[in-house]
């Protein structure tokens, strides 16, 4: 019996993009492959595949970003510039469509097309993290018109051929590979933990690099190669067309992209016979059991602890949480990967010995996500650097201490009916003579600032300012000491130790 | 006991370091690296029949399986000749004889062995005595005499026998220091001694004849020696005095560190400990609190890290003060509360390893409950601790820590059958309540399991990540507890545990 929501849990999975582009840095007269008319493109694949260059291997470039993404752990900087290489295809409109990775927390990003050796500068149009896909257009415009659109086709079925075309590391130029489809399931993107998709693996070849590019049968796209597994041989993942389609009519619709909803509702799985009796279950019903709604999901007050939830937009739910689908089960995510935030899901659920219809609004995730394109928040006071409890700060601490661990996540297990406040963590601190002998040096929860309670950074201002004392005192959480720095002191060391440590702000939102 | 920012415990080092020693393989023998022989140590000979050679065969409960032993070991350690109040004795360290099965005594070079019987152990300051009923076993050997002046430095020589002949090793004692007693609780001083040798299980070192320590463990690369004014008191009161040893106030402290903490604390220079937590069952409840600062403990001064002078070792944590007395013995403490100095006497109790919501109490056999092919059992500190909610219970114990929550029951793992088809890959999960009932013992499980609701026994968990609930059919319960059992060779399907020491009412007042 497990959970039926996982948490990001794919080991050594690896982000097949975003290699350091050593390939791309020599000059010099490349050999430039002449390309090819293809010869009489088929009437009935629409992207024609021939040998050697096709018109539809011409639709597939290559994409060079310039990334700059903030370092938690000294927030206040913007963080390293580095550059990575990934494909992608032309997609009707102009665009060009990759994945999110490849053009994340881009400050400059560039097309090379097949056979030109000249770059081009590119934009973003939108970018789904949770989904990890992107569009992105030339700047010159016109540049894509010679450039037939890829078309996207159905979903393949297992042991259907596919091929792969792309830029992964090795060399300069596209790349191919074949294989087959080895298998349909809901799997964890490395790109946007936690975010699970429907997705499909694949023996053919994907590396660093071949990130974005199209994956064709029959002479249409089935998707977009995006990631690999690092332990495991012969083993790719590529985004399949309900995705992708679900992506481009999200961006189409306007109004930026709003992304693939939740119903933030954990469901455990009901293996056991006496559980599904004691639930009230009929002898062949199947379904999930509803064991916590979080209280900010609109599935609150709709699904409750307890509910067993036999089918959700009229696909039966087995006991394991998994639904028919073709020939194979597929995790009952995929059903959510059908609809769009805003919707709303059918579903059938058994709640105290009655059988109920119910209409699940759907919204997007309200766990956090990591985030990109932003920078870290943080409020430093006189070197005491000071940042929420959020998502990637977690991650800066490694997981490993467990009172962290228990604010950030069993804390809100344990009160199912409240939105459990924020905490403020002591990041670091950046060490001058007034804090040098406080007792910790950060990974700590601030529990209280002058026996005010702390929960967000905004909470800290308002506690430091309305004291009056000598003295400020920390307090912190799940750990005794206090520490204590002398007001007036403190607040006249607070821009020199801004300006000794190169910090140009004391606060980031 | 907790003072945050002070180095290394070297309680969890030792703690490491026996359970390595405890869980050895069979026929460890303890090498030394022979240094060239000073000559005090050539007349080890004379000592030879004050030393022996103790054969221990051990066998750990098996925690995974906790109606079974693991597979039997034996270890080699020493003893060494004291006279007590009730004659001779053997003294070793405790650590060598947990779990013992048979422990075998050899002495004066002979490879004859007599069968030894323990005649008091004590874990929290992990010595033991043990001794052999042959009337004349101890004819050809000698008591110990123990040195009189403290030693802080210098060289000592270990002994003990290598078959036919005395085996001498040159230590080096670095320093005297405070550590955690074997369970981690309470404090004692130990010397530590430099030696390139391996040890810790029970070896006497000596200077000029007479007995300097006795080596109870190692920390690192070196020996963690009980020094002889404590084997005295200790030998002395063995037998003889039930009182139990006070072990530690328990408190967790701060160290007064900063002109910034020492103004605000209203003190005039950096000393004392600023206390931020007096945990329930401490002496100190009710008569300590947060934000008192210790100043004297026993009419002594504490620096701001705690420590305070020792008559012969120099500046020690204050806990050994502690540490070394017995229950009911009254310590005087000055404290600094809210401006004002305070002089009190704490009465003291005892505060051990079984004491804590997560027991450090490493030889008694792991209470245990069998129920439908579920393992339940006591969360202990010797427990690998494999779930996030298992480390996250561990840590924020002392949170939960109150006079009605003594124990922590998780469900180890399953033995699978039908009858829990669905949970056979269940483990590892913190169980709050069976059938209603809320659970803090193995003896609140068994009564639990007697009262099934509407038909189904339903075992809830902590909040985590997987199922928060467990049930299983009421009806069928014995019967497949009983085929469970015969099919994986469970011969008993529950062992009780005795039930936690009381915590003792906090003083009122304060």
């Amino acid at each position: 019996m497990s959970t039926v929501r996982r948490r990001a849990a794919l080991l050594g999975v690896f982000v097949a993009a975003f290699v350091a582009a050593s390939v791309a840095s020599f000059g010099g007269p490349a050999a430039v492959a002449a390309p090819k008319a293809a010869s009489a493109t088929s009437k009935t694949a629409p992207n024609a595949e021939v040998r050697g260059v096709s018109v539809l291997e011409r639709s597939v470039v290559r994409l060079t970003n310039t990334s700059q993404r903030a370092d938690w752990r000294t927030p206040w900087s913007s963080g390293r510039p580095g550059t990575g290489t990934g494909s992608g295809f032309v997609v009707e409109g102009g665009r060009i469509l990759t994945n999110a990775h490849v053009v994340a927390d881009s400050k400059n990003l560039v097309i090379h097309l097949h056979g030109d050796a000249n770059p081009h500068p590119a934009r973003i149009v939108a970018i789904g993290h949770d989904c990890d896909l992107a569009l992105v257009e030339p700047v010159e415009p016109g540049l894509l018109d010679g450039l037939k659109p890829l078309i996207l086709g159905e979903q393949p079925a297992i042991g259907d051929e596919v091929k792969t075309f792309g830029y992964p590391v090795g060399g300069r130029w596209l790349s191919s590979t074949r294989g087959v489809v080895s298998r349909i399931d809901v799997i964890s993107s490395v790109h946007s933990p936690g975010s699970d998709h429907l997705a499909i693996q694949t023996d053919a070849a994907i590396n660093p690099g071949n990130s974005g590019g199209p994956v064709l049968h029959d002479g249409r796209v089935v998707g977009v190669a995006f990631q690999g597994a690092g332990a495991l041989e012969n083993v790719g993942y590529f985004i399949p067309p309900l995705i992708v389609q679900h992506f481009l009519d999200d961006v189409a619709e306007g109004d930026g992209y709003e992304g693939f909803p939740a119903l933030d509702v954990k469901l455990v799985t009901l293996d056991a016979p006496a559980a599904r009796r004691r639930a009230g279950m009929a002898p062949d019903e199947t379904g999930v059991w509803v064991d916590f709604v979080h209280p900010g999901s609109p599935a609150k007050g709709v699904l409750q602890r307890g509910d067993v939830l036999l089918s959700l937009d009229g696909e039966a739910l087995s006991n394991d949480g998994t639904f028919a689908h073709a020939d194979q089960r597929l995790q009952l995510q995929a059903i959510l990967d059908r609809f769009h935030v805003g919707d709303s899901i059918s579903a059938r659920v058994l709640r105290g010995g009655e059988r109920l219809s119910l209409s699940v609004p759907l919204a997007r995730t309200v766990y956090p996500q990591r985030p990109y394109e932003t920078l870290p928040p943080y409020l430093i006071f006189a070197g005491l650097v000071f940042v929420p409890l959020d998502r990637e700060y977690w991650a800066t601490t490694g997981g490993k201490d467990s009172a962290i661990l228990y604010e950030y996540y069993y804390r809100q297990l344990g009160e199912p009916e409240a939105v459990v406040p924020g905490r403020v963590m002591l990041l670091r601190r950046l060490e001058h003579e007034v804090n040098a002998s406080l007792p910790y040096g950060g990974g700590v929860l601030l529990d209280t600032i002058n026996g005010k309670p702390i929960h967000t950074l905004d909470d800290i201002w308002p506690a430091l300012a309305a004291n009056t004392d000598q003295h400020h005192v920390f307090a912190f959480l799940h750990a005794d000491s206090v520490a204590v720095l002398d007001r007036k002191k403190a607040e006249a060391a607070h821009l020199p130790i801004l300006m000794q440590y190169a910090v140009p702000e004391e606060r980031r939102r | 006991m907790s003072v945050p920012d002070r180095p290394a415990r070297a309680g969890a080092a030792l703690r490491l370091a026996l359970i390595a020693l405890l869980h050895g393989v069979a026929g460890v023998v303890f090498t030394v690296a022979l240094a060239p022989v000073p000559a005090e140590a050539r007349r080890g000979e004379a000592l030879g029949p004050s030393v022996v050679t103790v054969v221990v065969t051990a066998q750990a409960w098996d925690f995974g399986q906790p109606w079974s032993k693991a597979t039997p070991g034996t270890r080699v350690g020493a003893g060494v000749v004291v006279r007590g109040p009730n004659g001779l004795r053997l003294l070793t360290s405790a650590g060598l004889l947990t779990d013992a099965t048979l422990v075998r005594v050899m002495k004066n070079g002979s490879n004859v062995e007599a069968i030894a019987q323990i005649v008091h152990e004590d874990r929290e300051q992990n010595l033991a005595l043990i001794t052999v009923a042959e009337p004349d076993f101890y004819d050809d050997l000698q008591p110990v005499h123990f040195v009189k002046q403290a030693v802080v430095d210098g060289e000592i020589t270990l002994l003990r026998w290598r078959g036919s002949q005395l085996e001498t090793a040159v230590g080096r004692v670095s320093r005297p220091t405070v550590i955690d007693t074997a369970t981690g609780v309470a404090d004692m001083v130990t010397l530590r001694v430099a030696a390139d040798l391996s040890g810790g299980g029970g070896e006497p070192l000596f200077r000029r004849r007479e007995l300097v320590g006795v080596a109870v463990g190692k920390l690192g690369e070196e020996l963690s020696v009980v020094p002889a004014d404590h084997l005295r008191r200790w030998v002395a009161a063995a037998e003889t005095d039930p009182r139990p040893w006070t072990g530690t106030l328990a408190l967790s402290v701060q160290s007064v560190r900063g002109q910034d903490m020492v103004r605000w604390l209203g003190l005039e220079e950096a000393r004392g400990l600023f206390i931020t937590r007096v945990p329930t069952g401490s002496a100190a409840c009710g008569r300590l609190r947060r934000g008192d600062v210790l100043l004297q403990v026993d009419g002594l001064e504490l620096d701001g890290d705690g420590n305070v002078a020792h008559p012969d070792y120099g500046r020690l944590y204050y806990e050994y003060l502690v540490g070394g007395r017995r229950a009911g013995e009254r310590l005087p403490v000055r404290i600094l509360r809210e401006g004002k100095t305070l002089d009190l006497e704490i009465e003291l109790r005892a505060y051990a390893g079984a004491h804590l919501l997560i027991p450090s109490d490493l030889v008694e056999p792991p209470a245990f409950l069998m129920m439908g092919g579920l393992v339940f059992r006591e969360l202990t500190d010797g427990t690998p601790t494999r779930s996030p909610e298992m480390r996250v219970v561990s840590t924020l114990s002392r949170d939960a820590e109150t006079v009605d929550r003594r124990r922590v029951i998780i469900l180890s793992s399953v033995l699978p059958d039908p009858y829990n088809l669905g949970y056979h890959g269940e483990a590892d999960r913190v169980v709050s309540k069976v059938n209603g009932q809320i659970i803090d013992s193995i003896d609140d499980l068994v009564e639990a399991f007697k009262a099934p609701r509407e038909g189904f026994h339903v075992v809830e968990f902590l909040p985590n990540p997987g199922i928060t609930e467990l049930v299983l059919d009421a009806e069928g319960l014995e019967a497949a507890t009983a085929r469970i059992a015969a099919a994986y060779g469970v011969d008993s399907t529950v062992r009780l545990a005795a039930p936690p020491p009381p915590l003792g009412a906090c003083a009122a007042g304060g």
